[in-house]
């Protein structure tokens, strides 16, 4: 999450991604291996970049990578450095000229890659159909480290990081969070589906990291409360309060040298918050809660194990806009528990 | 930290097929260079990434096959060095058209026979080029970077014949797909293939995915 | 400065909740990379670049990049 803000926020690069390129943001994990045309593509494009063939310690393929709309790269790399991403552009730029410009003094069009025909990009089947619930509830995450009275974090990025997420509800899970009669004083027990998933898939410790989901088991106690605290018209404002213990052993391997490592790990969230329902068109008109209190441990993903607390942190939950990015997945939508009851 | 035990001795060919070559019956198909339009296509496939890794570049010594690397080689600051190995399977005399195309039927289809008087056979040049290809893995090993390690990535450039009898030979193509194979080579053209200490070789990308 | 809350109990409360949201949400200078219209699709943004005449520029990561990553 550090390259968003190191290598993004420069302008050139900004204008460059913007105005020379069409700009697009994937997650390669399932792409490495993905079994339809779109996974073989990336595949494709992976395999003449800069982690061509890589397998030690990971197999990743993640990076910046710059190409034709068939695939031929222009120029690749895995780093946020500002000037070198602005280098890579340049040559990239520079690459796609020659390409392009002798393509058309041989043939007399520009050919591969610059084809002006869209269909040129056949349909297909993907091997993992979208799971986006339209016309549901999409909230957007963002997770960071609370203040500490003592604090030992290194003063680097870890001690600004923070992160983003999605969580994914469908139109009738959004209204099962609100009492019945729209009354002020009328309460609503959150379904233990909806419970379920926060607690599992987005109370996760994901500040510095990816971890993983935490088991069924690993939920100790989980509750959400929406009390109707005013009814205008069509307008229901509701308090939002809430608690979630989540605690388990980690287990795993460190791919570097095979080692073991285990970790106790937990989150004490406190959940506060507020909302909006729209009883007319039955859908958040705004939504805001906070997830807050002491987490502790370490996993193979989350980056934590010089900071293994307990120290206190945030995740705070609010509706998504209507943006391309806003329909970006949760981390863990493909987990074959998220949308189960 | 990286263990050295633990790195992949994995090894990448870039396989590139001539580009379109300027045809003299006159003179033996070995000494020909490049077409106008096969000097352009070896300047676009000087801006391919994937030969950004490449710590060498080698081509059979027949001139087409040394201009087509040139530029790409040129591009990351080297040479293409020449290497015998790597050259086309051996021909003698020109045969047009028909004759041509039956005598490389038969260079596949009885890869341990002469297809025709004084040509070398597919079993003979694709040991040839595979002893090469072994003389060069034995000079590259793995990239090491600080956490993790690459494929040592050579490029080598040569003749459709001599590309298609090799990758027959690593394999184990029929004679059918060997034919069709070389039937459906571009000029140029680009494979890479993989050669791993531990797993069989297997190609990366398939000749006639990055024509240029 | 906001100080840390009571997170051993329940002492957050609706008062200072919008404050701590405001704090755990991303800052103007920290999205700056919002601002260039990423795409979400690989397969969309390649038939975006054949209509543009332009060359693709992806951001791949383990994690996506426009969320948990």
């Amino acid at each position: 999450m550090a390259g968003r803000a190191q290598a993004f926020s420069d302008p050139t690069v900004i204008a460059l991604a913007s105005e020379r390129f069409v700009p697009v943001a994937e997650n390669c994990s399932p792409l490495q291996s993905q079994r339809d045309a779109k996974g073989e593509f990336f595949r494709l494009v992976a395999e003449q970049g800069h982690y061509a063939g890589h397998t030690y310690p990971t197999g990743t393929r993640q990076g910046y990578y710059t190409f034709t709309a068939d695939g031929k790269v222009l120029a690749a790399m895995n780093s946020r450095d500002p000037q070198r991403m602005i280098d890579l552009m340049q040559t990239a730029l520079r690459r796609w000229h020659t390409l392009v410009d002798l393509a058309v003094a041989t043939n007399g069009h520009a050919g591969n890659g610059a084809a002006s025909r869209a269909d040129a990009v056949p349909d297909y089947v993907p091997a993992r159909p979208s799971l986006y619930p339209e016309g549901g509830f999409v909230l957007q995450l963002a997770a960071r480290d609370l203040p500490r009275e003592v604090d030992t974090r290194k003063d680097d990025w870890r001690r600004h990081a923070w992160n983003l997420d999605y969580a994914w509800f469908t139109r009738d899970e959004a209204r099962s969070l609100v009492p019945e009669i729209l009354t002020p004083g009328n309460r609503k027990q959150a379904p233990r589906e909806i419970v379920r998933r926060l607690a599992r898939f987005h109370l996760r410790d994901f500040v510095r990291g990816e971890p993983s989901v935490w088991p069924e088991e690993a939920i100790r106690h989980g509750e959400l409360i929406a009390e109707i605290v005013e009814v205008s018209g069509d307008r229901v404002r509701l308090a939002l309060r809430g608690a979630i213990l989540l605690q388990r052993e980690a287990h795993w391997v460190r791919p570097e040298d095979g080692e073991e490592r285990r970790s106790d790990t937990g989150f004490d969230a406190t959940l506060v918050g507020a909302a909006t329902w729209d009883a007319a068109r039955r859908a958040f008109t705004s939504f805001d809660l906070l997830a807050a209190g002491p987490r502790c441990g370490a996993n193979q993903y989350n980056n934590r194990s010089d900071d293994l607390g307990p120290a206190p942190m945030g995740i705070a939950f609010t509706l998504a806009g209507h943006e391309p990015r806003d329909r970006t997945p949760p981390h863990t939508i493909y987990h074959r528990d998220y949308f189960v009851a | 930290m990286t263990n050295a035990s633990r790195i992949p001795q994995t090894h990448r060919l870039i396989l590139v097929r001539h580009a379109h070559s300027s045809v003299d019956p006159a003179r033996p198909a070995r000494e020909w260079g490049l077409a106008d339009d096969g000097r352009a296509a070896a300047r676009r496939l000087a801006s391919l990434a994937v030969f950004d890794h490449a710590a060498g570049f080698y081509a059979g010594p027949e001139p087409k096959m040394l201009a087509t690397l040139a530029p790409v080689a040129a591009e990351h600051g080297q040479q293409v060095q020449p290497e015998p190995g790597f050259a086309e399977t051996h021909s003698e005399g020109w045969l047009g058209g028909e004759q041509f195309l039956s005598t490389v039927h038969r260079f596949f289809e009885t890869p341990d026979q002469p297809p025709a008087p004084d040509w070398e056979t597919a079993a003979a040049a694709a040991a040839r080029f595979a002893a090469a290809v072994e003389r060069l893995r034995a000079r590259h090993a793995p990239v090491v970077h600080p956490g993790h390690a690459l494929p040592a990535t050579f490029a080598i450039a040569s003749g459709g014949r001599m590309l298609t009898a090799y990758l027959s030979h690593l394999l184990g193509y029929s004679a059918e797909r060997a034919l069709e194979a070389w039937h459906r080579l571009k000029m140029p053209d680009i494979a890479v293939v993989e050669l791993a200490a531990t797993a069989p070789p297997r190609v990366v990308i398939l000749f006639g995915t990055l024509a240029v | 400065m906001i100080e840390a809350p009571d997170l051993g109990s329940t002492t957050l409360n609706s008062a200072d909740v919008r404050e701590w949201l405001a704090y755990v949400r991303p800052k103007p200078d920290e999205v700056k990379w919002q601002s260039i219209p990423w795409q979400s699709d690989l397969w969309e943004a390649r038939r975006l670049a054949i209509r543009q005449g332009k060359p693709i520029f992806l951001w791949a990561m383990n994690g996506h990049p426009l969320g948990c990553t």
